[in-house]
């Protein structure tokens, strides 16, 4: 709460293009595309019928999408100013999440496939994996890891934004983590990666994630949580399948 | 002091114009930096520097600022009287020479050097308002301080100088010392993808995932994406393994999967790939949506090479290649800002 005043901001970044009150009808679910998850490091997301990729720190380029040939036709590109953009994912029925080195975004996609922002729940600078449970967004923030995530000093906290009202986001609870990465939630439980392992939170109360498991046999950079299954990513060195209790069901290694 | 003020504005009306100066040479460090981060690197003017970078483009422009040193330094000494005046149309004159270097082949212009320039420029005009004489005393007092700077220039310029001989006569004469690009071309990026079925194919560098029913993607870093049936979580089994091209990412839709392929979008008819009725028409390339990264990036800890300077200057004209990495004058192969030999199968140097 201290953090509240502090740190959030309104600020619109990307041009009003195509602000027109327009409505949303997709039928498209609120993870990161279609009917499948693409993990919260992922930078393609199904929204609103078209395929959206964030290419470099900054352009956001819409696709329409023919469903008879697969073909792609791209409509519009965006600059997100500032830049510093790492994942994008679908929330709702009609926007997208984008986790920036200084915040989260939340873009809306019209039916003519043009975005624009909604708004930014700005940090101190650190890299951040964002994904939303109803109108809760879960951020982690690192430092190191990878270059330009603020360095030693950035923070390493899995943040918790109520985004109910988008015109007033509301840091409700900041809990200190060593450097989370990829995060995923599944029915009321939150999975994180850390730099030490992998811990998972109950969220039941979306407000105050309470700790559940910490294993540090289990490193990774990104995870999907579904069907009951946990599946880890470790960039360049493994994927591993755990059970929902964080035990080792299968493990595929590079050179296999 | 009042005549001395009318006599020479730039060089004696001390603090207004000191505070010129301080905002030049700012505003000429500031688009020193900008211009190589955000035109060369294409990173945030923000993101915070990898300190082997730093230390190489410093490196890099320590010549411009020695000589620059020097040439001013002399000045001084040889002739006080003009000096001050000389100071501004001297750092025109270098600028301008550091912006003819854009002419000559295999260089290329570097914001940092008119940085450095600015930079030895107001160190000049500071040390001169320090140990400008009163009006009272004989101008030559001054004249030792000048002497031993354009001494001290002159050793560090060599010096800096040399290095960059050494590095050219490594490099540029002799091809065998320069390290070589490793590409792709478009026209392999672009060859025609084969479902490679069962469980032959190997996985390199696991990258991102996408879950979806019981099946489970898993990204091969640039090279290509494994799909395993998960319905018996204890025993995954590869479905099949779908060659493509720097492939990082992907996506689903319905029957379609969207990849990136270096610089195209690739979309693939997952039904094809299931029901082992893929061909041609199972793909759909849309080129050139993608811009793929400028060389220098593969160059870890520098822009031209991880260790000495080997690395001939690098244009990116050729848009038909695509630039993977590099290949050391020892024979080392550094594929994506990594030593691997064993990434891909399409290298070539």
């Amino acid at each position: 709460m201290k953090y509240r005043t502090g740190i959030f901001s309104l600020v619109i970044l990307l041009g009003l293009i195509g602000c027109g009150a327009e409505d949303g009808d997709s039928t498209a679910s609120g993870n990161s595309g279609g009917n499948g998850d693409g993990g919260s490091t992922a930078r393609f997301a199904i929204q609103n019928g078209f395929l959206v990729t964030l290419e470099g720190g900054n352009q956001i380029h819409t696709y329409e999408l023919d469903s008879t040939n697969g073909a792609t036709r791209n409509l519009a590109s965006f600059t997100v100013r500032g830049g510093g953009v790492e994942t994008l994912r679908a929330y709702e029925s009609d926007k997208l999440l984008l986790g920036t080195q200084t915040g989260s975004l939340v873009l809306r996609i019209t039916d003519n496939g043009d975005l624009y922002s909604m708004t930014n729940v700005s940090h101190a600078r650190s890299c951040d994996p964002v994904i939303a449970v109803e109108q809760t967004l879960y951020i982690t923030l690192r430092n190191s890891r990878a270059l330009n995530c603020g360095g030693r000093d950035a923070t390493n906290h899995l943040h918790v934004w109520d985004i109910a009202n988008l015109r007033a986001p509301a840091l409700r609870a900041s809990i200190p983590l060593d450097q989370p990465y990829g995060l995923s939630a599944l029915d009321d439980t939150l999975y994180v990666c850390t730099a030490s392992g992998l811990v998972s939170f109950d969220i039941s109360n979306r407000w105050a994630p309470q700790q559940t498991a910490f294993d540090d046999r289990w490193l990774c950079d990104d995870i999907i949580a579904r069907d009951g299954i946990l599946y880890l990513t470790r960039f360049e060195e493994a994927i591993r399948l755990l059970d929902l209790d964080m035990e080792p069901l299968s493990i595929l290694l590079p050179g296999e | 002091m009042i005549s001395r003020l009318r006599g020479s504005p730039l060089a004696s009306a001390p603090l207004s114009s000191g505070i010129l100066w301080a905002f030049l040479s700012s505003l000429t460090l500031f688009a020193g930096f900008w211009f190589e981060l955000t035109i060369r690197h294409g990173s945030s003017p923000l993101a915070p520097l990898d300190t082997h970078v730093l230390t190489h483009w410093l490196w890099a422009s320590f010549p411009s600022f020695s000589l620059t040193l020097l040439v001013l330094s002399l000045w001084q000494s040889l002739h006080p009287a003009t000096a001050t005046r000389a100071i501004v149309p001297v750092s025109l004159v270098l600028i301008g020479l550091e912006a003819l270097q854009t002419l000559l082949p295999d260089a290329r212009f570097d914001g940092l050097d008119l940085a450095a320039i600015v930079l030895a420029a107001v160190l000049v005009r500071t040390l001169n308002s320090l140990t400008r004489p009163a009006p009272s005393r004989a101008p030559s007092t001054a004249t030792p301080v000048w002497k031993t700077a354009a001494g001290i220039s002159l050793v560090l310029g060599i010096t800096a100088q040399m290095a960059c001989y050494e590095y050219e006569e490594t490099c540029f004469d002799d091809e065998d010392k320069c390290d070589t690009l490793v590409f792709v071309t478009k026209e392999e990026v672009r060859a025609e993808i084969v479902p490679e079925y069962g469980n032959n194919a190997i996985l390199r560098i696991p990258g991102k995932m996408y879950q979806r029913d019981h099946y489970l993607g898993v990204v091969d870093k640039h090279r290509g994406l494994h799909i395993f049936d998960t319905a018996d979580p204890q025993n995954p089994l590869r479905v099949v393994y779908l060659p493509i091209h720097g492939i990082t990412d992907l996506t689903i839709k319905g029957d379609f999967l969207y990849a990136n392929s270096y610089m195209d979008m690739v979309s693939i008819n997952l039904n094809d790939v299931h029901q082992s009725t893929f061909s041609s028409t199972s793909v759909t390339r849309e080129l050139d949506v993608f811009t793929w990264q400028a060389p220098e990036r593969f160059f870890q800890g520098s822009y031209l090479s991880s260790e000495g300077n080997h690395q001939k200057r690098l244009t990116n004209e050729d848009t038909d290649k695509i630039y993977i990495g590099y290949q050391s004058h020892k024979g080392e192969r550094f594929l994506y800002g990594r030593q691997d030999s064993d990434v891909l199968t399409e290298t070539k140097p």
